[in-house]
C-alpha cells in the first residue's frame, strides 16, 4: 500500500502536514520543557564549582612521606591544572619580650601559592626568608611589634629539649578567607573547619630544610603517627599536595560531575599508594547539586508536563478534522475491494509518516524557541547523549499522541462493514469520561496523595538545615491530577446546567436571536465542550506558571533577605579589627554580628551573639521561632540563647533547659563556661548565611572584642549601592558588601533557578495552545456547520445571523477557558508552591498572584483567539450557500 | 455470438470465457434488518434474484424500498441479516470480511451514483487500484487500465484526477475500474444519476457493448426510465421485495 | 381579475457551470413566469439545470445573462442585507434533502424566519402555531428532526417555508427520498398551502406523478425548455 501513500502525501500534503502539526505540538512542548530544564541544571555545577577554592587535597599518610615523587606523579595526572606543596604543624610561639608561649599553627607553603590562590592574602611582606604572622596572632599582646619569633615543637617527650627555631618577623599576612587551611581534611570531619586563631606562615623551603626533620624525630611523639581519618581536628602535622582542577573540566551535569570528581580523586590517590589519602574538596558541593538538579528536573516537569498534555489534546482535536475524508475514502477503497488489513496498514503508515514528520517538527520549534528564551543555544551547549535523551523522551510524546489518534482508527479501519449513520444530531453521546466520571477519579487521586504525604509529614518544612529534600515523585502528581479532575468537573458541571435549560421538552418560544443561537448550543454541546476543555486547561496550565514563578521569585527574594541580614555588611580590614565609627544620616542603623567558637559537650557549636536593640532596628528579616520567644526573651534575660530546630533535635534540648557552653575552648585567655538558658527554637535566625545554631546576646559572652562584621540598614528611599559606594569613599579600613555581591557569591544552586524563563516559554506556549484550540474548535464549525449555514442564508438570515452562533461559542470558548482555566490554576499554584516549601528556608507565601503577568497572558490568549475565530467567521461569511444545498 | 474475451490477464491466469450456464449472480431469500436507536428498519424482506451471464437487469423502485440495501449485499459490502449471495462460484455470506474484499475484487464490478473515484489518484490509477489492491505489479496493472481507459474513450484524461473530469467522463472512469480485473458481474446504482440525458445514453451505450464483448451480466438499481428501458429485464422493488413487472 | 405581476419570474436565465474544460451543466435562455396561487413543476432529467433555475430563481446564485425577478424584483438590483430581506419575506426556499435545523425542535425550525425577520413574540407563537396546526403537526412541535420520519421532516420544512406568507414557494425535490404514498400527501400540503396563502409555487421533481398535481409542468432538458412537452394538466389541483 506504499505506492498509495506516495499518492496520497503527493497530492494532499496539506493534510499530512496537519497530521503532522497534531503530533508537532506536544513533542514542541515537552522538547522545550526538557531542553530548558537541561540548560538551567547544567549551569547548577559551575555555581556549586564557584565557591569551591581548593577541589583536591593529597595528604600524607604519615610525615616520613617523601613528597616529591609523589608531587611529580600528581602533577603529571590529566585535568590537574597545577599543584602546590603545603604543610601544616601545630607550634608553640614565644617571642620577645612576650610572657610566656602561645599555641599556633604554623603553616609552609611555597611563594608561588598566593599567585595560585588569591584567598590567601599577604598584606605586607612576602613569602620568602622569615615568617608572616597571621592578623590574629598580630593583636596577640607582644606579637604585634615583634621582630622575631621562635617557634619549639609542642608534644616533645619528657626531659628532653624541643628543637626551637627562630626566624625573623617579615610581615603580615590575611588567612580569614584560607577556609581549606583550616578545615579538617580527610574522613567523616572533612571540611568541617577547626578554629585556630593564631597562625603563621613561613616557605616551604625553610620548613623543609629546618622543621620537617624536627617532625620526624622518633622523640616526638607523632612522627609515626598515621593520618586519622576519623578525627573532628586538624593533624598535629600534616604535609600536603594542593591540587587544582579546573573548573571547566567538571561535565556541566552534576551528577556526572559528582562521578568524574570521585573518578578523578581515585586516580589521583593510585599514583602513590599507601603514601597519599586524597581528599574531594568538591565533593559536597556537587551532591547537593545534584539533589538540586534531581529536584529541579521534577519541579520542572511538575509544570511543563500539563502543558504538554494539554498540547497533546488540541494536536488530536485539530487531526481528528481529517477523519471524514478519511472515512470517505476508506469507503471507496473498500468498493474496490481493499481487505480491512490493508486499510489498517495504510492507516497505521499515514500516521506513522505524520508522526515522524511532526517529531521533527516539534523538535525544531522546541530548540528554537528555547533558544529565543534564553538568548542562547542551549542545543549546541547539550553534550549529545543527553541531547539524544531529551529527543528521545519528546518524541516518545508525540509517538503516544500518534497512537491515540491511530488505535482508533486502525480499528475503524477492521470493521469494515458499512453502517447507516444517520445520526443528525450529536448530543454528546457517552463517551468513557462520561461514563467513568473520569475527573472525580481524578480528584480523589490528587486528594488521596496529598492526604496521605500531609499525615507522614512529608510537606512540613524541617528546617535551615535540611538539605535532604523528601521529594517524592508521586506528590508532583497531585497537582496534575487535580489540574485534569477541577477542569473537567467544572466544565461537566456547566454543561449539565445548559444541558437542563435547554432541554427540548420543555418548549418555550425563541427569545432573541442570540439566546437562540445558546439554546441550540446547549442541545448540541460536544464541540464547544471539549474546546472549553482544552482551553481552560491550556489557560490553567499558563496561570499555574505563571503564578508559581511570581511566588518563586518572592519566596527567594525573601530568603536571600533572611541570609543576608539587612542592606549592608560591613567588615574592618583592619588589623586588628576596629569598631565602625559613625556612618553619617544615610545609614539608618548599625548592628554588631559576633562569632563566637565555643563548645557543647565535645561538640563545636558556633554561637552568635547579637546586640538586641540594634539588632531590631537594623535587621531586614524578623526570626522564625518554633516554639518559645524570640528577640524577647534576649532582651528580658541577657542569658537567654535561642537555639535552632536543628541544634534542639540533635542535643534534645527544649525551652526551659539549661545548656554549659564553653566559649573560646582553644584560647585560653578568653576560654570561659557560662551557663545559658533556652528560650526559644528557631527555624530561622537572620543572617542565616552562615547558618548558625546558638544564638544569644553578647552581653552573655561578655565579648569586649570588636564584632565580626556589622548589619546596617539604609535609610528610607536610598539605594544601598549608592550608599555603600558612599561609605566607601567616606571611610577607610571598611570592607562593604551589599545585598547583590553576596547574592553572586553565596547562593545555592536550586535556589538560584531561573524560574522566569521557564514561565514566560509555558506560558506563551500555553496562550498559543487556548487559541489554537479556539481556532480548531471554528475549523469544525465551519465543517460541521456548513448545511445549517446554507439553510439559514436560503431562509434569508443575514450574514451578521449566520455568524451569530458560531461567534457566539466561540466567544463562550475563550470566556469560559478563561473563567475556569485562571482559578483552577491558582489553585494548582498554591497546591505546587506547598511543595516548594521545601527548597526554602523561610516559609514561601501562600501564593503570589502577578496581576501584570497573569493580565498580558491574558491579552495574549484572547489575541490569538479573536484571531482565529476572525479567520473562521470570514470564512463562514463568504460560504456559497448554493453549492453547499445542492450537493 | 462467441463472447470474444479482451487481451490481458487477471492474477496472472488466463481466465477462459467459456460457454456458461450457470447464472452470473444468484441471491436467495435476503432479509437485512437495520436497527438504529429505537427504530428498527426492515430494508429487505425476502428478496430473491437471478442474474444470467451477458444479460441486463433493471431494478427501478421508489427511495426508500431497499435499492441501495440489496446493491450492497449483491456486492458483498454488507453481509445480510439472512439469506445467501452466490457469485463466481462462492457464497458471499459466508466469507468473512477480508474474504469477501479479495472476491469482491476479482469477480464484481461496481458503479455508484458518485464518490467511485479516489479523489487523490488519477484516472490511470484510479482503474488500476483493484488490480493493485490485490497484488498485481505496477506495470501490468497501468497496462490494463490504459486499455480499459481507451475502451470508454478516455485515453486522452487518463492523467486527469476526478475533479478535473466532467460528471460523464467520471462515470466512465468510474465503469472501468469495475471492469478492471474482469469481474461476470456489473453492479451499478444510478450510474447515470448525475448525467444529462446525451451523456446518459453514451454511458449506456458503453454498457451494453460491454455486455455483448465481455459476456458481462449488468444489474442496474435506477429510477430513471431512460436507463431501465435498456435492460432487457425490468423488475420492480417494493418494500423490500423484488417483483416481476413492467 | 386584475392582471397581477407575476410573482416569480425568468427572462432568458443563462448560466454556465464548467469542470474539466467542458460545459457539464447549465441554463440556456430559459424563460419562466409563475403567477401568485399557480403551482409550476420544474421536470428533467438530473444535469438539466432544474435546480440551477430554482437556486436562479431564489437570489441564491447569480445569472450570466438574463434576468431573474421575484414580485417585479430584479434580484440583481438589491446587495448583501437587502437581499437577504427579500428572500426571507418574498421567498419560502425549500432545499433538497433534509432542510431542517437539526439541533432545533419542529416548532423553533418554524419559527425560525420570522425570528430572524424581527417579528414579535407574541405574533411569532400564534403564526407558528397556526401553520404547524395547518400541516398537521402540532403534536410534535416539540421533537427533534431525528425523531420525525422524512415525510413529516418535508412537512416541517413546508410550514418553515409558509410561515412568513411568501408571494413564492421554491422547492427543489420536495419528494426526493420519500416514498410515492407519502410523496403524494407531502404534494398536496405544499399545494394546497401554499395556494390557500396565494402563493406561488415552482416546484423541480423528476416524479412525474408529483408534476401532475401542478397547474402547468415544464420540462428542461440540457439547460433549454423543451417546448413540445409544455402541458396544461389539472389534475387534483385547486383552481
Amino acid at each position: 500500500m506504499l505506492w498509495l501513500l506516495a499518492h496520497s502525501v503527493r497530492r494532499a500534503p496539506r493534510r499530512l502536514l496537519l497530521a503532522a502539526v497534531g503530533v508537532a505540538f506536544p513533542v514542541a512542548m515537552l522538547g522545550a520543557t526538557l531542553l530548558f530544564v537541561d540548560g538551567a541544571v547544567r549551569s547548577m555545577t559551575s555555581h556549586a564549582l564557584a565557591p569551591v577554592q581548593l577541589e583536591m587535597r593529597a595528604v600524607a599518610t604519615s610525615v616520613n612521606v617523601d613528597m616529591a615523587p609523589v608531587d611529580r606523579r600528581l602533577a603529571a595526572v590529566r585535568h590537574v591544572r597545577q599543584i602546590d606543596r603545603f604543610a601544616a604543624a601545630d607550634v608553640v610561639l614565644s617571642a620577645p619580650g612576650v610572657p610566656g608561649q602561645v599555641p599556633a599553627r604554623l603553616f609552609a607553603v611555597d611563594a608561588s601559592y598566593t599567585a595560585h590562590h588569591p584567598w590567601v592574602r599577604v598584606v605586607s611582606g612576602r613569602i620568602g626568608d622569615g615568617a608572616l604572622l597571621g592578623e590574629s596572632l598580630r593583636t596577640t599582646a607582644g606579637f604585634g611589634a615583634a621582630s622575631t619569633v621562635t617557634m619549639t615543637l609542642p608534644d616533645v617527650a619528657e626531659g628532653t629539649k624541643p628543637p626551637s627555631l627562630s626566624l625573623p618577623v617579615r610581615g603580615t599576612i590575611d588567612l580569614r578567607q584560607a577556609n581549606p587551611w583550616f578545615a579538617v581534611p580527610v574522613g567523616d570531619a572533612q571540611g568541617d573547619i577547626d578554629e585556630v586563631p593564631k597562625a603563621l606562615v613561613i616557605d616551604y623551603a625553610t620548613f623543609e630544610r629546618s622543621v620537617l626533620p624536627a617532625l620526624r624525630q622518633p622523640q616526638v611523639d607523632h612522627s609515626d603517627q598515621v593520618l586519622d581519618q576519623g578525627s573532628g581536628e586538624l593533624p598535629a602535622a600534616t604535609l600536603e599536595t594542593h591540587i587544582t582542577v579546573d573548573h571547566a573540566s567538571y561535565p556541566t551535569d552534576p551528577a556526572q560531575a559528582l562521578r568524574w570528581s570521585n573518578g578523578l580523586r581515585r586516580v589521583l590517590e593510585r599514583q602513590s599508594p599507601g603514601a597519599v589519602v586524597v581528599a574531594d574538596n568538591a565533593a559536597d558541593a556537587l551532591t547537593s547539586a545534584k539533589e538540586d538538579a534531581t529536584n529541579a528536573k521534577i519541579l520542572f516537569l511538575l509544570l511543563g508536563l500539563p502543558g504538554a498534555l494539554v498540547a497533546a489534546g488540541v494536536g488530536l482535536a485539530a487531526a481528528s478534522a481529517l477523519v471524514e475524508a478519511h472515512r470517505r475514502e476508506e469507503a471507496l477503497l473498500q468498493l474496490r475491494g481493499a481487505t480491512s488489513g490493508q486499510l489498517a496498514r495504510f492507516t497505521a503508515a499515514q500516521g506513522v509518516l505524520a508522526g515522524v514528520i511532526g517529531a521533527a517538527l516539534g523538535l525544531l520549534v522546541a530548540a528554537a524557541s528555547v533558544d529565543a528564551v534564553t538568548g542562547r543555544q542551549v542545543w549546541r551547549d547539550t553534550p549529545l547523549d543527553s541531547l539524544v535523551t531529551t529527543a528521545l523522551i519528546a518524541v516518545g510524546a508525540g509517538f503516544l499522541t500518534t497512537a491515540v489518534r491511530l488505535v482508533p482508527l486502525v480499528r475503524a479501519a477492521r470493521r469494515p462493514e458499512i453502517t447507516n449513520q444517520r445520526r443528525l444530531l450529536d448530543r454528546g453521546r457517552s463517551t468513557v469520561w462520561t461514563g467513568v466520571r473520569l475527573e472525580l477519579v481524578l480528584i480523589a487521586v490528587a486528594g488521596a496523595i496529598l492526604g496521605v504525604n500531609a499525615w507522614t509529614g512529608g510537606l512540613r518544612q524541617t528546617g535551615l538545615e535540611a538539605q535532604d529534600l523528601a521529594l517524592a515523585f508521586y506528590v508532583l502528581l497531585a497537582p496534575i491530577a487535580l489540574w485534569l479532575g477541577l477542569t473537567l468537573l467544572l466544565v461537566r458541571l456547566l454543561r449539565g446546567l445548559l444541558v437542563r435549560a435547554t432541554s427540548p421538552t420543555r418548549p418555550r418560544p425563541l427569545a432573541t436571536w442570540l439566546g437562540t443561537a445558546l439554546r441550540w448550543l446547549g442541545r448540541r454541546p460536544a464541540r464547544t465542550g471539549t474546546a472549553v476543555i482544552l482551553g481552560a486547561l491550556a489557560v490553567a496550565f499558563g496561570t499555574n506558571v505563571v503564578t508559581f514563578a511570581a511566588t518563586y521569585q518572592v519566596a527567594r527574594q525573601s530568603d536571600t533577605l533572611a541570609a543576608f541580614g539587612a542592606d549592608l555588611r560591613l567588615t574592618s580590614t583592619a588589623v586588628p579589627a576596629t569598631a565602625v565609627p559613625a556612618l553619617g544620616p544615610e545609614v539608618a542603623a548599625t548592628t554588631p554580628i559576633r562569632m563566637v567558637p565555643s563548645r557543647l559537650g565535645s561538640d563545636s557549636l558556633p554561637i552568635m551573639a547579637i546586640d538586641v536593640a540594634s539588632y531590631r532596628e537594623t535587621i531586614a528579616s524578623a526570626p522564625r521561632m518554633v516554639t518559645g520567644e524570640g528577640l524577647d526573651a534576649l532582651a528580658a534575660n541577657p542569658t537567654a540563647v535561642l537555639v535552632s530546630s536543628q541544634v534542639a533535635d540533635d542535643f534534645s534540648v527544649s525551652v526551659g533547659d539549661t545548656l554549659n557552653i564553653t566559649i573560646f575552648p582553644d584560647d585560653q585567655k578568653r576560654l570561659r563556661n557560662i551557663n545559658l538558658t533556652v528560650a526559644g527554637v528557631y527555624r530561622a535566625f537572620a543572617p542565616t548565611d552562615p547558618a548558625v545554631g546558638v544564638v544569644t546576646t553578647s552581653t552573655a559572652v561578655q565579648s569586649p572584642a570588636p564584632a565580626d562584621y556589622y548589619l546596617a540598614r539604609v535609610a528610607p528611599g536610598l539605594s544601598s549601592v549608592r550608599v555603600a559606594e558612599d561609605v566607601r569613599r567616606q571611610t577607610r579600613g571598611l570592607m562593604i558588601t551589599t545585598l547583590a555581591q553576596h547574592v553572586q557569591q553565596e547562593e545555592r544552586g536550586l535556589t538560584t533557578l531561573d524560574l522566569r524563563g521557564l514561565g514566560s516559554l509555558e506560558s506563551v506556549a500555553a496562550a498559543v495552545i487556548a487559541g489554537v484550540g479556539v481556532a480548531v474548535l471554528g475549523a469544525f464549525l465551519v465543517l460541521e456547520r456548513r448545511r445549517e449555514s446554507a439553510i439559514l442564508r436560503a431562509i434569508g438570515a443575514t450574514t451578521r445571523q449566520v455568524l451569530t452562533a458560531p461567534a457566539a461559542e466561540g466567544a463562550i470558548t475563550v470566556v469560559l477557558s478563561l473563567l475556569i482555566g485562571v482559578p483552577v490554576g491558582i489553585g494548582l499554584s498554591i497546591v505546587s508552591i506547598k511543595v516548594l516549601g521545601l527548597f526554602f528556608v523561610l516559609p514561601p507565601p501562600l501564593v503570589v498572584v502577578p496581576t501584570t503577568a497573569l493580565l498580558g497572558f491574558g491579552a495574549f490568549m484572547i489575541a490569538v483567539s479573536v484571531l482565529a475565530l476572525g479567520v473562521t467567521l470570514r470564512s463562514v461569511a463568504r460560504q456559497d450557500a448554493a453549492p453547499t444545498l445542492r450537493g | 455470438m462467441a463472447p470474444v474475451a479482451l487481451s490481458g490477464y487477471a492474477n496472472g491466469r488466463r481466465e477462459k470465457r467459456m460457454e456458461d450456464t450457470t447464472p452470473a449472480l444468484q441471491a436467495r431469500d435476503l432479509h437485512q434488518i437495520y436497527q438504529e436507536r429505537e427504530v428498527e428498519t426492515v430494508a429487505l424482506r425476502g428478496t430473491d434474484l437471478v442474474v444470467e451471464p451477458a444479460s441486463w437487469t433493471s431494478i427501478m423502485g421508489p427511495s426508500g424500498s431497499g435499492k441501495s440495501t440489496l446493491l450492497h449485499v449483491l456486492a458483498g459490502l454488507l453481509r445480510p441479516s439472512a439469506g445467501s449471495v452466490i457469485v463466481g462460484g462462492k457464497d458471499l455470506t459466508r466469507l468473512d470480511p477480508g474474504e469477501r474484499a479479495r472476491h469482491r475484487r476479482r469477480h464484481i464490478g461496481v458503479v455508484m451514483q458518485r464518490d467511485n473515484l479516489h479523489p487523490l489518484l488519477n484516472a490511470r490509477a484510479n482503474v488500476a487500484l483493484p488490480l493493485r489492491l490485490d497484488g498485481q505489479r505496477r506495470r501490468r496493472a497501468y497496462q490494463r487500465a490504459d486499455l480499459l481507459l481507451a475502451e470508454v474513450g478516455l485515453a486522452d484524461r487518463s492523467r486527469h484526477r476526478p475533479g478535473q473530469l466532467s460528471g460523464g467522463e467520471a462515470q466512465r472512469v468510474a465503469i472501468a475500474t469495475a471492469l478492471a480485473a474482469r469481474p461476470r458481474v456489473l453492479l451499478a446504482d444510478e450510474p447515470t444519476g448525475e448525467l444529462d440525458e446525451a451523456m446518459t445514453e453514451r454511458v449506456l451505450d458503453l454498457l451494453d457493448d460491454l455486455r455483448k464483448r465481455e459476456s458481462l451480466a449488468i444489474l442496474t438499481v435506477t429510477h430513471n426510465p431512460q436507463v431501465a428501458q435498456r435492460a432487457d429485464r425490468r423488475l420492480v422493488m417494493r418494500d423490500g421485495k423484488v417483483d416481476d413487472g413492467d | 381579475m386584475a392582471t397581477e405581476q407575476p410573482a416569480v419570474e425568468a427572462i432568458a436565465l443563462t448560466r454556465r457551470y464548467r469542470a474539466g474544460g467542458q460545459r457539464v451543466s447549465g441554463l440556456d435562455h430559459v424563460s419562466l413566469t409563475a403567477a401568485r396561487g399557480e403551482v409550476v413543476a420544474v421536470m428533467g432529467p438530473s444535469g438539466s439545470g432544474k435546480s440551477t433555475l430554482l437556486y436562479l430563481l431564489a437570489g441564491l446564485d447569480d445569472p450570466d445573462d438574463g434576468c431573474a425577478l421575484i414580485t417585479g424584483v430584479d434580484w440583481r438590483s438589491v446587495r448583501g442585507r437587502a437581499r437577504d430581506r427579500l428572500r426571507l419575506h418574498a421567498c419560502g426556499f425549500i432545499p433538497q434533502g433534509m432542510s431542517l435545523l437539526p439541533q432545533a425542535t419542529a416548532a423553533e425550525n418554524v419559527e425560525v424566519p420570522l425570528l430572524v425577520g424581527g417579528v414579535g413574540r407574541t405574533e411569532r407563537r400564534d403564526r407558528t402555531a397556526e401553520i404547524l396546526d395547518r400541516v398537521g403537526l402540532s403534536d410534535s412541535a416539540a421533537k427533534l428532526p431525528d425523531q420525525l420520519s422524512g415525510g413529516q421532516q418535508q412537512r416541517i420544512a413546508i410550514a418553515r417555508a409558509l410561515v412568513s406568507r411568501p408571494a413564492v414557494v421554491l422547492a427543489d425535490e420536495p419528494t426526493g427520498s420519500l416514498d410515492s404514498a407519502t410523496a403524494e400527501v407531502v404534494t398536496r400540503l405544499l399545494v394546497g398551502a401554499a395556494t390557500e396563502q396565494h402563493a406561488a409555487v415552482v416546484l423541480v421533481t423528476h416524479d412525474p406523478s408529483v408534476a401532475q398535481l401542478a397547474d402547468r409542468v415544464v420540462n428542461l432538458h440540457s439547460g433549454h425548455l423543451d417546448p413540445a412537452a409544455l402541458e396544461d394538466d389539472r389534475s387534483g389541483g385547486t383552481n
